[in-house]
């Protein structure tokens, strides 16, 4: 446990933490930190569990500063370092903490890879925070298109669009995947392809297009 | 392709003994007895991981060349967009560090996830939110 004052640190609400992944949402052996709180409700969601931070005290729920996540994580620090791997935030919604990254990307090894899973709806001044302590960046876009964005996801798309520029001119197309899925009864084909014509438009390198499979709970 | 069970096991064995080659440390480690599924690790793969630590702090202290980053970059581990990152050889990596003895603590670390480790089924997929039907899903939330 940290000995500073924790009032004064940047707290992250620790959702879940698994250890030792390969080969997915990041290079290398990971671990996956998520985070309560998301700005969207996607209908296809695996997890609206995440969507809201439980109030405290209830089970499951953690604040933790840096040093506390980092205390946790670092039992695999040599693997981390062995396949430059690290840690990929998601959740959730990562991103809406960046002063808490920050404070991680200071405490951990600079050797660590920092990865992160966001859908971008978040205020702009979180991306050039992001932007320092983030070594790749996987954006799900659900679809370029503001009508099915918003049928989807219950929220416009203005700001990811505008967040994914500033992203893209401040780290430039090789540090970020954007996923570009295809979301059964929402978009089509030709949808998908919509979109992923305007990222490329936009810049965008490197595209990863894939197809949602549906929850066992649909979200109504 | 996701790796689980004994699978990630042998892999992260893989890896220690890398480590371990790389850094002129005799290596010698038992074959597991332990039958049926596991969660990839567990307190013995544990125990070894803590013994390369102990054995690479002791070799740093002697003013000895400590490499590890990047040693098992081999083993192909990147997903779709993430290869330039590790094609980069180690950037921002200097190659060889110096392993720092705080990062590789061997003290008492409680983790999180122990208990909540992923099943050893193709079910447990994860990701900032949506399930995804190919290789790299992202993470849902642990049951």
């Amino acid at each position: 446990m940290c000995d500073q004052n924790l009032t004064a640190l940047p707290t992250f609400p620790l959702a879940f933490c698994d250890r030792l992944r390969m080969a997915t949402d990041g290079a290398g052996v990971t671990a996956l930190v998520g985070a309560w709180g998301c700005p969207l409700q996607c209908k296809l969601c695996i997890n609206p569990q995440t969507w809201h931070e439980p109030a405290d005290g209830k089970p499951a729920f953690e604040r933790v500063t840096a040093r506390e996540l980092y205390d946790c994580v670092k039992i695999d620090s040599l693997y981390y370092l062995a396949t430059n791997g690290g840690i990929t935030f998601g959740g959730g919604e990562p991103l809406l903490h960046t002063e808490f990254m920050q404070a991680f990307r200071h405490l951990c090894p600079p050797a660590w890879r920092i990865y992160a899973e966001s859908c971008l709806n978040i205020p702009a001044a979180h991306i050039p925070a992001a932007a320092a302590v983030v070594d790749w960046f996987f954006i799900d876009i659900k679809d370029m298109n503001p009508t099915i964005y918003k049928a989807y996801t219950g929220r416009d798309n203005t700001l990811v669009k505008e967040n994914l520029k500033a992203l893209l001119s401040l780290v430039g197309p090789d540090r970020i995947t954007v996923r570009v899925p295809h979301i059964p009864g929402f978009n089509t084909d030709a949808d998908v392809e919509a979109s992923v014509t305007e990222l490329r438009e936009m810049g965008i390198l490197h595209l990863d297009v894939f197809t949602y499979k549906e929850p066992k709970r649909k979200i109504t | 392709m996701k790796y689980y069970g004994k699978e990630k096991c042998r892999i992260l064995k893989e890896i220690r003994a890398e480590i371990a080659k790389a850094n002129d440390i005799e290596w010698v480690t038992s074959e597991c007895k332990h039958r049926g599924n596991c969660k990839g690790t567990c307190p013995k793969c544990e125990q070894e991981v803590r013994q390369l630590e102990e054995a690479l702090a002791k070799r740093e202290a002697l003013g000895k060349k400590v490499a590890v980053v990047g040693i098992s970059a081999t083993i192909a581990l990147s997903v779709t967009g993430c290869d330039d990152l590790l094609a980069t050889g180690g950037k921002p990596l200097e190659g060889d560090m110096a392993v720092s003895t705080e990062a590789i603590d061997t003290g008492e670390a409680a983790w999180m996830g122990e208990e909540e480790m992923p099943p050893d089924t193709e079910e447990f997929a994860a990701t900032a939110g949506d399930p995804v039907e190919y290789e790299s899903e992202m993470g849902e939330f642990p049951e």
